[in-house]
């Protein structure tokens, strides 16, 4: 949710350097990043902060899961991929490799997803046709309950 | 994994090339989109989905299929879950499985679950590309729930050409149309030219109606009108015919029939069967064939029954008012029957153990007759009967007592008065079996043989003084053989002290047992002279056996079944009567038979009516001549009035999607006149037919008859 | 020439594959003439209610039909034919044991119009013969099917 932006990060991981010159500190062995109710695990992150205090986060490994609390429900967004690269300041993130982003019970499906969390919109791209895929994105919509009858 | 697990209901499955959305509000997918939900499948090139709405748009072209259709078309604004919603430039396919109806418009409606309406559509239930025949309406309503549809200011063009405009039209989505009447229907003939439009009228589920308002050029302006009801525990339909000004007879003429069945329950039921036309001529100048052959007494009758069963025995009763309208013919004057207003019938078995078994049957009969003696009379006749049944035969002796009594009114001279008779009557029932394996033209069967002796003995009473209010002489055949009475109805016993005598044998197929061929003899042989005649007086026999009878029929194989009985009188020693069957019917829609029937004396053979010779044969068939063309024909030929008594002759043509008949019918009506048919049928398959239906006269006509549209191509 | 009473020892007699039926469907009026049939078969009872029946007859189908047989030169009925056809399957706890089987029996009625009274009453004595003649040929055929559905479909039913 929005309070996220203002919540600390932490990083707990098996080893983490810093890399002054380029201004990025990478973590490895399976790295879990909490930033108030996100939370991403991956095998190898890599957190570069430019002149402006910008983050970007780039997670790698064989599973990238990410997790956050939905505004104002108490419902969960949940991701995963095989690589995830979160912008700070544009709020988006971008889900490469056998991507999949899960909200409630709907759950989209394709190779890369680019997920914006402020406004909560997303594009899809299938990928190779030779991809797990086959080039193609699926969205899966569970019934309205509120409201409409199935 | 989600992929191919089953979707849950209600849930909705997207996937495409491309695709970009916001969460919980719209998607926009390009490039062969696909959405399942439910049995719906819509594919297209471009789909906008708005989520909250369950609304698509879809776009440049698309494909719906559901449970009842498939939809295609260039624009679609659907909404899945209400399944609501347009389509632009439609092109409408009933499902798989279903009756063929495709059509296509210029936009289509979805008015919820297996609902559609095609507007400015054209539609038919040919296959794709056999455009041969269709129907143009401002608006086609389908409804696959109750499989009716509709269509609104309605054209239906044949090759091309319009035959027919009607303002509202509905036709069976499943076939399910009573007799496929459709609007309008056109007949031909003696009667006159006549066109009448049936309007088909569905008010309820198991209620409906058909108004057929025509017109006839010899007769004038004609109202059919008729309504059926369907309930499961009670049924029945009321249906008539009013031609307000008859033109030619200078009078209105009209025709009733109301028939009612009802279940009350615990045993009861209920019912009436009448038929009432305005005058003796009405069937001569509006009949059919069957019409005016079976229409010289219209019965007019109501009941209430009662029935019971337990393990051990039946009861069952039914009080009855029956009365006819005979409708009298200038040349052969009928005899008015009497009218049993009302008669009560009580019959009841009761199983007594060790193979005895009681049986009574009673009735209680109030006779009118406008010219002839009336009264009343009360018939009761107990029995009792022992049967010994075994594997290997049978034997059945039965006591009855066979007591009646008439209270008889005044009539004429003769003062009211009382007559009772009280006849005993024996008769021992008996019957052996015998099998053995045999073979005949070269397959194996089993070959039964079965003796069967009834010695009937009644005391012989003259029964001149009593009236004959529903006796008459019964046919000889070989129930009748095996029966106390030579006469049906209770105002004759015969006298007989009498043995009959059959043997019949039987050929079984040896896997099935199923009967291929039955040959029987039966004879009966009289110990006493005495012989009762209908009129009551008895007088001496002068043979000492009834007729000898033979019969053989069977079917040999699937295609050839024979029927054939021949019959000789002892006394004249000469044929009584005899008749051969002979039926060929390899493959539905190829049948051809051909029968001859020989009767010495029937009560109306000669012309002028007397009783006389018949000498008859009858051909009849239904033949394929090449490609979806069929004949049909019939010749029945009286040889002793040297006189054609049927001629009919006709074409079928079928197309796959449409059938057209013509048939041409030539009948004897009356000792001196004869009528003639013509029916001129197009049927749309699974539409209904327009023109006159030829498929009642065909089926009584030709043995084997079968429907060319139902035969595969 | 080969004939032996049936049931006695030396006959190819048919059994009822079967000690004990119960007959439901059609409109019940050629019930009586199968338990007078089946009476005449050794050791064969018919019950009352179902669930005490090794099997159960069914009329899947009754069709009774009466058209014109034949027309006299008046252009009158001179004789009726008079068709009853019906269709029964012998099945064990819902299996069905053989193939349904369908009997037609066809009669000719003569008849005229100046004696209907006494035709009425003759065609119900011919409809009756022909209800009679049907209960024996399908009872005859019951002799004629194989053992019971369960015995050789293996599974118990």
């Amino acid at each position: 949710e929005k309070a996220d932006q203002s919540k600390p990060i932490e990083i707990n991981a098996n080893s983490g350097t810093l890399d002054q010159l380029k201004g990025h500190t990478v973590w490895e062995g399976n790295v879990v990043v909490t930033q108030g109710t996100l939370r991403v695990n991956a095998d190898r992150v890599v957190v570069t902060r430019d002149d402006k205090g910008n983050q970007t986060v780039q997670a790698t490994g064989k599973v990238v899961t990410f997790r956050q609390k939905m505004d104002g429900k108490d419902e969960y967004i949940e991701g995963q991929a095989s690589r995830l690269d979160y912008t700070g300041i544009t709020n988006t993130a971008v889900l490469t490799g056998n991507a999949r982003v899960k909200r409630g019970e709907d759950l989209v499906i394709g190779d890369v997803i680019t997920y914006n969390t402020q406004s909560q919109t997303y594009q899809v791209k299938g990928g190779a046709a030779t991809g797990p895929n086959k080039g193609r994105i699926t969205v899966i919509l569970q019934p309205q309950t509120t409201g409409q009858q199935p | 994994e989600e992929l191919n697990t089953a979707p849950a209901a209600g849930q909705t499955q997207l996937s495409a090339d491309e695709l970009s959305g916001q969460m919980d509000n719209e998607i926009k997918a390009r490039g062969n989109v696909v959405v399942r939900r439910d049995d719906q499948t819509l594919t297209a090139d471009w789909l906008e989905y708005y989520q909250a709405k369950n609304r698509a748009r879809a776009g440049d072209h698309f494909t719906l299929t559901q449970s009842s259709s498939r939809v295609s078309g260039t624009q679609l604004d659907y909404d899945l879950a209400n399944r609501t919603g347009t389509a632009e430039q439609p092109d409408f396919a009933a499902a798989e499985g279903l009756r063929t109806f495709r059509g296509n418009g210029e936009r289509a409606e979805f008015l919820g679950r297996d609902k559609y309406r095609l507007l400015q559509a054209r539609a038919n239930t040919c296959s794709p590309g056999d455009d041969s025949w269709y129907l143009k309406a401002s608006s086609i309503d389908l409804d696959y729930g109750s499989n009716v549809g509709e269509a609104h200011n309605a054209r239906l063009e044949f090759q091309g050409v319009p035959i027919l405009y009607t303002p509202w039209i509905d036709f069976p989505l499943d076939g399910g149309r009573k007799s496929g009447v459709l609007a309008p229907t056109f007949k031909t003939g003696s009667n006159g030219t006549e066109l009448s439009i049936p309007y088909y009228w569905n008010i309820a589920p198991n209620y409906d109606a058909t108004i057929t308002p025509g017109y006839n050029d010899k007769r004038g302006a004609m109202l059919g009108a008729e309504f059926r009801y369907l309930q499961p525990d009670y049924q029945g339909e009321i249906a008539t015919t009013q031609i307000p000004d008859d033109h030619e007879a200078g009078r209105s003429r009209y025709a009733w029939s109301a028939k009612h069945s009802q279940n009350l329950g615990s045993g009861f039921n209920l019912g009436y069967n009448a038929n009432y036309v305005s005058d003796d001529d009405y069937f001569n100048d509006f009949g059919s064939r069957q019409d005016i052959a079976s229409g010289t007494n219209l019965v007019r009758e109501a009941w209430l029954g009662y029935g019971s069963e337990w393990d051990s025995g039946t009861f069952n009763a039914q009080l009855k008012a029956q009365r006819y309208q005979t409708l009298q013919e200038s040349t052969t004057p009928v005899d008015v029957p009497y009218a049993r207003l009302p008669q009560l019938t009580a019959s009841a078995n009761q199983e007594l153990g060790a193979g005895l078994s009681a049986n009574l049957q009673a009735e209680l009969t109030r006779f009118t007759h406008p010219t002839k003696q009336e009264g009343s009379r009360l018939v009761s006749y107990p029995s009792v009967t022992w049967s010994l049944d075994q594997s290997w035969g049978y034997l059945r002796p039965k006591l009855g007592v066979h007591y009646t009594r008439y209270s008889l009114d005044d009539f004429g001279s003769d003062k009211a008065r009382e007559v009772t008779r009280t006849l005993p009557i024996f008769s021992t029932d008996s019957g052996l079996y015998f099998d053995r394996p045999t073979t005949l033209f070269g397959s194996n069967y089993i070959q039964t043989l079965e003796p069967r002796l009834y010695y009937l003995n009644i005391p012989s009473k003259q029964q001149n003084d009593l009236p004959n209010f529903d006796s008459s002489e019964n046919s000889i055949d070989f129930a009748q053989l095996f029966n106390e009475n030579r006469f049906s109805g209770s105002d004759r016993i015969n006298g007989a002290n009498q043995l009959t005598a059959a043997l019949s044998t039987r050929y079984l197929d040896d896997k099935t047992g199923s009967e291929q061929l039955r040959l029987s003899v039966g004879q009966v042989f009289y110990f006493s002279r005495d012989n009762l005649t209908l009129n009551g007086t008895t007088t001496e026999r002068s043979t000492q056996s009834s007729d000898l009878l033979f019969s053989a029929a069977g079917q040999l194989t699937p295609s050839w079944r024979f029927d054939s009985l021949y019959q000789h009188n002892q006394e004249l020693s000469k044929t009584e009567q005899y008749n051969l069957q002979l039926f060929y019917t390899p493959t539905p829609g190829k049948t051809a038979s051909i029968r001859y029937r020989y009767d010495r004396s029937t009560d109306v053979g000669n012309a002028d009516g007397t009783p006389g010779p018949l000498r008859q044969v009858d051909i009849a068939g239904q033949w394929p001549l090449a490609k979806k063309w069929y004949a049909v024909a019939r010749y029945n030929y009286s040889l002793q009035d040297k006189k054609p008594l049927e001629q009919l002759a006709g074409f079928e043509y079928n197309d796959g999607c449409w059938t057209a008949r013509v048939v041409g019918q030539r009948y004897v009506s009356s000792s001196t006149a004869t009528k003639n048919a013509v029916f001129l049928q197009l049927e749309l398959k699974d539409l209904g037919g327009i023109g006159s239906n030829p498929l009642d006269t065909l089926r009584l006509a030709i043995p084997g008859y079968s429907k060319i549209n139902d035969i595969r191509q | 020439c080969g004939f032996q009473l049936r049931g006695t020892a030396g006959s190819t007699v048919h059994q009822m594959p079967f000690g004990s039926v119960y007959l439901s469907g059609g409109d019940g009026s050629l019930k009586p003439y199968l338990r007078t049939a089946l009476r005449r078969q050794p050791h064969v009872t018919v019950t009352v209610s179902a669930k005490d029946a090794e099997a159960a007859l069914t009329i899947t189908e009754e069709k009774v039909s009466k058209d014109i047989l034949t027309i006299n030169s008046a252009g009158k009925v001179n004789e009726y034919q008079l068709i009853y056809r019906v269709t029964a399957r012998l099945s064990q706890r819902g299996v069905a044991w053989g193939p349904d089987m369908t009997v037609i029996v066809r009669r000719s009625l003569g008849y005229s119009d100046s004696a209907i009274l006494g035709k009425e009453q003759e065609e119900s004595l011919l409809w009756n013969d022909m209800r009679r003649d049907a209960a024996e040929q399908l009872v005859t055929r019951l002799g004629y099917l194989k053992e019971a559905p369960g015995e050789h479909a293996g599974t118990q039913p």
